[in-house]
């Protein structure tokens, strides 16, 4: 009897400390969104006004090029597809780095852990991410410019891989720029590098053979292809690998915890 | 219920170089104790407040709480200047779980800043910056407060409320108090640690170890 008491009370003293850790990262995120975009202007917009400039601008400069339409797939929505995510691996990476040091000194509250300060960040660049997503995809939509995803699930998925991945990157990122100075300066080119091959430029099936079966190695390219199968349903023919892009989010998240872990070592306070 | 740091050491790389803060500190801090850290510029007093603290993690050594520690008080490190007063007071509230109106309440009492509660941080003198901090980490009860140099803020009348709110009304709370001022360490704490070159010498009176310290 003793025993399945204290069972429930450590049960009890678990949930009482998920939660604390939940109003932690709350409280973090809405710090973060006062002092990132004010609250006398119109601060919050920018998180969808900007990614909205991004696709406004590649669309033009797309429809130019290739016309409306592309392998039979209109633009408009390939580009959406395409660049939302993308916005949100990046902001995510640029938001990871130096991040603790910016607000070591909160460690001194010590319900806040390292993993939150990153952690805030992260959601609420995935908040922002999908926020910005629906209020654009809603701006085409009533223009009659895009068409709402055809197979719901798919799309789900493509976003849940797309998610997880920019989260093991900004995981990894963050700690690592924070125990190596110079890893900081290596983020730019590798941002650079990856971006022809990440996906979000093509689709699987336009690529020669060969190409075709290295692409789904990577798991940005299974998740563009997910969110692009999901979007256009059978119009596209999509090529993707679950088990290798769950795999390699699995690794990448815990690298990142690992590392997150360790990073407190190095950190030194103002 | 004691605050236990052993063995602390603490080195830190500059430029290829290391160097040694703390060798082989230890210290016990038990319920309602009040412990002095003496020692000149740069002897590791504010170092090893961090590492009580468990804000810094010693490079050898283990620091246990077994009871609840403040943040330094009065420390203002946390504000975001971007912020108002009051965000940074809703910010506590929320991850301390304490009441919002309550704390919020004691503070504009208690750091007496009037409208400017609703200002951007960044607007404050340092004056009211460290009024602001401090009426914040007085409003948290905690077991044990950590006081770094800066206990004399403000005016009198300020400085008099600090001294009733800290030391008449928590009077049963543990202290770990670094500071340079002797007379007034001997008359609150109850032993007194003496920094030098990285070691630590332990007092049990502390009008001694102020006697020492001078002499340094």
């Amino acid at each position: 009897m003793r025993k399945l008491e204290s069972r429930a009370l450590r049960f009890l003293a678990l949930v009482d400390a998920a939660k604390l850790q939940r109003i932690v990262i709350g409280a973090l995120m809405l710090r973060e969104i006062h002092t990132r975009y004010g609250r006398e202007n119109l601060g919050f917009v920018w998180l969808v006004a900007e990614p909205l400039m991004f696709c406004l601008g590649v669309i033009g400069i797309w429809t130019a090029i290739h016309g409306r339409s592309e392998h039979g797939i209109p633009i408009l929505a390939f580009v959406i597809t395409g660049y939302i995510p993308l916005t949100l691996w990046r902001h995510i990476t640029a938001r990871a780095i130096h991040c603790f040091r910016a607000n070591s000194a909160l460690l001194y509250h010590r319900q806040i852990r390292m993993l939150d300060l990153l952690l805030a960040r992260i959601v609420l660049e995935i908040y922002g991410a999908i926020i910005a997503y629906i209020v654009i995809a809603f701006i085409f939509w009533s223009f009659d410019l895009y068409e709402l995803p055809k197979n719901w699930g798919m799309f789900y998925l493509g976003w849940f891989y797309f998610i997880l991945f920019s989260t093991g990157m900004g995981l990894i990122i963050g700690s690592l720029t924070e125990i190596y100075e110079w890893m900081e300066k290596l983020v730019g080119p590798f941002m650079y590098f990856t971006l022809p091959i990440c996906g979000v430029f093509f689709m699987v099936d336009w690529l020669p053979d060969r190409a075709q079966r290295y692409a789904t190695y990577l798991p940005t390219v299974s998740a563009f292809e997910l969110i692009r199968g999901g979007q256009f349903g059978n119009d596209v023919q999509v090529h993707y690998d679950l088990a290798i892009a769950s795999a390699s989010c699995a690794v990448l998240i815990g690298l990142g915890l690992i590392l997150c872990r360790n990073v407190h070592r190095h950190l030194i306070i103002e | 219920m004691t605050i236990v740091a052993s063995n602390l050491h603490k080195v830190y790389e500059t430029q290829g170089r290391s160097h040694v803060v703390l060798n082989d500190v230890s210290l016990e801090v038990p319920r309602g104790f009040k412990l002095a850290l003496l020692g000149r510029n740069g002897a590791g007093k504010s170092t090893l407040i961090r590492l009580i603290s468990k804000i810094e993690l010693p490079t050898r050594g283990k620091v246990t709480h077994g009871m609840s520690v403040s943040w330094p008080l009065g420390f203002g490190g946390t504000f975001q200047g971007s912020l108002t007063g009051i965000d940074n007071v809703k910010f506590i509230s929320r991850i301390y779980r304490a009441d919002y109106h309550r704390l919020r309440r004691f503070v504009d009492e208690f750091a007496e800043l009037g409208a400017f509660l609703y200002q951007p941080v960044k607007t404050y003198s340092s004056g009211m910056r460290a009024r602001l901090a401090f009426a914040l980490s007085i409003a948290i009860e905690f077991d044990c407060y950590l006081i770094d140099e800066v206990i004399m803020v403000g005016d009198q009348r300020f400085h008099a409320r600090c001294q009733e709110h800290l030391f008449s009304r928590r009077a049963d709370r543990a202290l770990v108090i670094a500071s340079h001022d002797g007379g007034f360490l001997a008359q609150t704490c109850d032993a007194a640690i003496v920094l030098s070159q990285g070691q630590a010498r332990y007092y049990d009176n502390v009008t001694q170890a102020v006697a020492d310290y001078h002499a340094l």
